[in-house]
């Protein structure tokens, strides 16, 4: 029996897209997004051969893209009768030789680049019409991409849907020497992707692809997907027509089906077992058993046992993955899904499926942006025509106007005079939706040593939060995560809003036994402080709910010493009145107290209101308690 | 063919399965403007832009007129081209609603995704039929007419209720749930990779010679169409299943009766009948109903299929 490890898997994927470019989109999950350059490379390579300039270009997606960076822009040059110069965007395949896009982490991808990958990404056709160019092309890109499984919830699953090639890749490390993340690809591969063309797709195999989906599946992507690798892995292997056994290769090799792992030497599954069926009543074509082992001899350094590959110079070595893993695979007894927890599962390709989702309304539309002021908007990603004088794109509107200079002031190059700029040029900035409001919530995990639920009173002000799409900080004081030395800490983080997983992690209890109660006040004082002070600050609403019941054990300087405190007296309470005091000074600020009452230190919480100049509530001691689903 | 210069694509009578959209589309291209275009919700990958293009392409030998998420207003409603504007000597660069015009229907892929300034733009001409153009220097009002032809993704959110009353049928598409006919789909679309990068295809011209005799079928039901008119029988039941459904405005009753006159026309017959307005009703009145006009997604029911039946009886 024989497993696939996960660079023979990866390998292999990459090596299928490499031979057919209709498989554009690739989700590498679980990747170290640091490996996924090597890995583009290690495509371009395949592609286009040792020589760079024979090699498809790479490009890095990130999160700070605009739209004009991606399709094109307008550019003035020094050239009197041609004031104007059309630089073609990274994504304009019109203008550009196809590349290799990558993508390190898809929730951090920017919207103008989410939209684009919509728009690109597995299209038979691409149109560009901006700013009086207009172009058609056939994308021809391959998109690499990374994600964690657990965050497959916050990404929209439009966007997910073109990655239809999955391929589980945790686990993937580069050797420290050489750089190196897979082995080189075989000759086998090279003269295959060198030649090209398709095998022919059997009937048996459609079917098997078609027992292998299941029919709930969303589309056809995912049935094409799984055909395009398994007709790849006929022609990687020079054959002439992809059968069913193709089918269940490509299968295990994205982490559909778990029999190529555990098949024998006979071809048979190892333990008996067949491919499930998928489709009520056991097509005829999920009862085939079968055919084949993946492709071992193909894979580079198979020859030299699974767990070793050769490099460069015929030296053989150790797979920097290590051992071998568990096939990424359902259960091959049963369907996949704790659908119960709503958590996705290790090894199922399209963890979308399962995951909880936690994006935002319309991930890929354009915000409202609706009675913002300049400073209460996102960074810019575009312009568009401007509606006020708020806000305006200075060179985009200079740039508007020089179209018109020699028909609004036909001798306009031969003179030295200023630009003639009317109404009708005035361009503005489109930005990212971005809220100007802020929770910041301060929650002290001591004080949920007694029978009550905090989601209760919180739950208006996570309500709010989520309404307006508000940015999130937490601190989190007296959690504790086995770490004594730690919890002399506060701990604080940032999301984007609340639907962050983070948030309700924040939110489970996990009281410890110490209170540096003066530390995360001074923590969120230092959250405050960055968004609503400085300059054009973000944020015009901030809210800030601390949530205590006012005892403090950790002095300020204990805190940031990491020294456990000899003798505490109330030098930590008078430490958390300090930092409220510091709160208080804070203008776009307002913050509430809540209070476990009623409690015999009830006093220290109502004194530490008066600090920060808030009122205080008091959690209902009849609060009903399982309402965690709230937030 | 070679690739990116052409744009091969799948000849629509090689796609498989679909066939309630593909006889919208040809119901709609048929009565052209007067019904108004289709708009076509679905879950991903069902080849909503695939058919739509296939269709086109077999019409008019070219891809649609498309206005593409990218766009911005300049090239939407027209421009100057820029060399000509540097030296003095401008020459207007039409836009793509005047391409549609001429070309009689313009394609919005993911049109939930559009620009609200994009769409108020398109909403304008598509009410009144004339593009107005007062900018930068232009001052002109071209009279347009276009099918509005348009995909979305429900789960990228709603579309506004007056963009969504401008496209004259409705069709949820969803994927085709029989294995069979989807391994079937599968192979069709693998030889399509194989073919299309070849020289000389003759599994393509085969399809493209299909596509011809289907032209020709639908070109000449579009001739007849001009000389039917809806009867009364039909204008009364039409009206009848908008009352029954209580669909806001009027404008659902008048396209299931100028789709059923495209029905019966694609149908050979000169005479539109009640079951050509059952056929037509639910696309013609799903997206209108006042209860889901503002929801993401449009269902027809078994209850509402009962209610038309009560309406009109399945012949």
């Amino acid at each position: 029996m024989r497993a696939l490890d996960v660079t023979e898997r990866v390998s292999t994927v990459l090596a299928c897209v490499a031979l057919d470019p209709h498989l554009s989109g690739v989700l590498l999950l679980d990747l170290d997004p640091v490996l996924l350059f090597p890995l583009a490379t290690w495509l371009a390579e395949l592609i286009g051969g040792r020589l760079r300039d024979d090699q498809p270009p790479v490009l890095d997606l990130g999160g700070r893209h605009t739209e004009e960076a991606l399709w094109g822009r307008l550019v003035p040059t020094r050239h009197g009768r041609d004031p104007l110069r059309w630089v073609p965007g990274v994504l304009d395949g019109h203008a550009s030789r196809p590349g290799i896009v990558m993508v390190p982490d898809l929730t951090r991808l920017s919207l103008p680049a989410a939209r684009a990958a919509v728009a690109l990404v597995g299209a038979d056709v691409a149109h560009l019409e901006r700013s009086r160019q207009s172009s058609t092309w056939r994308p021809r890109d391959r998109w690499l991409a990374t994600l964690r499984r657990q965050d497959a919830g916050t990404v929209s699953r439009h966007l997910l849907d073109r990655f239809s090639v999955r391929v589980d890749a945790a686990g993937l490390v580069t050797e420290l020497r050489g750089r190196r993340t897979l082995p080189p690809p075989t000759p086998r591969w090279q003269h295959a992707v060198r030649t090209g063309g398709y095998p022919v797709f059997s009937a048996e195999a459609a079917e098997r692809v078609e027992a292998l989906v299941s029919v709930g599946a969303p589309g056809l992507r995912r049935d094409l997907a799984l055909a395009r690798v398994a007709r790849a892995l006929a022609g990687l292997a020079g054959e002439p027509e992809a059968q069913a056994g193709h089918v269940d290769r490509a299968a295990a090799f994205i982490g559909l089906w778990p029999v190529a792992g555990a098949l024998a030497a006979d071809g048979n599954p190892a333990d008996g077992s067949h491919p499930p069926d998928v489709l009520p009543g056991a097509s005829a074509a999920s009862r085939l058993p079968p055919t084949d082992l993946p492709a071992g001899p193909d894979f580079p350094g198979h020859s030299a046992g699974p767990h070793s590959s050769t490099n460069g110079n015929g030296h053989v070595k150790a797979v920097p993955a290590g051992k071998p893993e568990p096939l990424p695979s359902t259960p091959a007894s049963g369907t996949p899904g704790p659908a119960d927890s709503g958590t996705p599962v290790p090894g199922v390709p399209y963890p979308e499926d399962d995951a909880v989702p936690r994006r935002v309304a319309d991930p890929l539309r354009f915000g409202w942006e609706r009675g913002k002021t300049g400073a209460a908007r996102g960074y810019p990603i575009g312009t568009e025509r401007a509606r006020d004088l708020n806000d305006v794109a200075v060179v985009s509107t200079l740039l508007e106007a020089l179209m018109h200079q020699v028909e609004r002031c036909p001798g306009h190059y031969q003179e030295s005079h200023p630009l003639h700029v009317r109404v009708a040029d005035l361009r503005s900035y489109r930005r990212v939706p971005w809220t100007g409001h802020m929770l910041v919530l301060v929650l002290d995990h001591t004080c949920r040593a007694i029978d009550w639920d905090w989601l209760v009173p919180l739950a208006p002000y996570l309500s709010w939060a989520y309404a307006t799409r508000a940015q999130v900080g937490v601190v989190e004081v007296g959690a504790t995560d086995g770490d004594p030395a730690g919890e002399l800490r506060a701990s604080e983080f940032r999301v984007r809003n609340l639907l962050d997983p983070r948030v309700e992690e924040a939110l489970e209890p996990r009281p410890g036994r110490a209170t540096p109660l003066g530390h995360g006040l001074t923590l969120a004082a230092a959250i405050l402080r960055h968004d609503t002070q400085q300059g054009g600050a973000p944020v015009t609403d901030a809210r800030l709910v601390v949530v205590t019941d006012g005892r403090a054990n950790v002095p300020l300087a204990n805190s940031q010493s990491g020294i456990p405190p000899a003798n505490v007296g109330q030098r930590a309470i008078h430490d958390a009145e300090i930092a409220a005091r510091a709160i208080r000074g804070l203008h776009r600020v307002h913050s509430v107290v809540i209070d476990p009452w009623p409690r015999a230190s009830g006093h220290l919480a109502t004194a530490l209101a008066a600090e920060l100049a808030a009122p205080i509530k008091h959690a209902s001691p009849d609060a009903p308690r399982g309402t965690r689903g709230a937030a | 063919m070679a690739e990116g210069t052409n744009f091969p694509l799948l000849p629509y009578s090689y796609i498989v399965g679909q066939d309630q959209l593909k006889w919208l589309l040809e119901v709609d291209y048929v009565m052209r403007s007067s019904v108004g275009g289709v708009l076509i919700s679905g879950e991903r990958g069902t080849a909503k832009s695939t058919i739509v293009r296939s269709f086109a392409n077999m019409i008019n030998e070219k891809l649609p007129v498309t206005l593409p998420i990218n766009a911005t207003d300049g090239r939407v409603i027209g421009d100057w081209d820029i060399k000509s504007l540097a030296s003095g000597d401008p020459e207007e660069k039409p836009g793509l609603l005047e391409k549609a015009g001429k070309a009689g229907m313009l394609y919005i892929d993911e049109v939930n995704l559009l620009d609200d300034h994009i769409i108020n733009l398109i909403l304008d001409v598509a009410s009144t039929n004339v593009l107005v153009v007062q900018r930068e220097g232009m001052d002109k009002e071209i009279p347009v007419s276009f099918s509005l032809v348009g995909t979305m993704n429900p789960e990228e959110g709603a579309l506004r209720p007056q963009l969504l009353d401008r496209f004259g049928l409705f069709m949820e598409m969803k994927a085709v749930p029989d294995p069979h006919i989807r391994a079937e789909i599968l192979r069709r679309v693998l030889r399509f990779d194989a073919e299309r990068n070849r020289d000389h295809s003759g599994w393509l011209d085969e399809g493209r010679w299909q596509d011809n005799q289907r032209k020709a079928d639908i070109e000449s039901a579009k001739s007849s169409a001009e000389y039917i008119e809806p009867t009364d029988e039909v204008v009364d039941l039409c009206a009848a299943v908008a009352a029954e459904f209580d669909v806001v405005g009027h404008r659902a009753e008048i396209v299931m009766a100028r789709a059923a006159c495209a029905a019966a026309a694609l149908d050979g017959r000169f005479t539109p009948a009640s079951n050509d307005v059952r056929l037509v009703a639910p696309h013609a009145i799903m997206h209108r109903r006042h209860k889901p006009a503002y929801t993401d997604k449009f269902e027809w029911t078994q209850a509402d299929a009962e209610s038309l039946a009560q309406v009109i009886p399945a012949v």
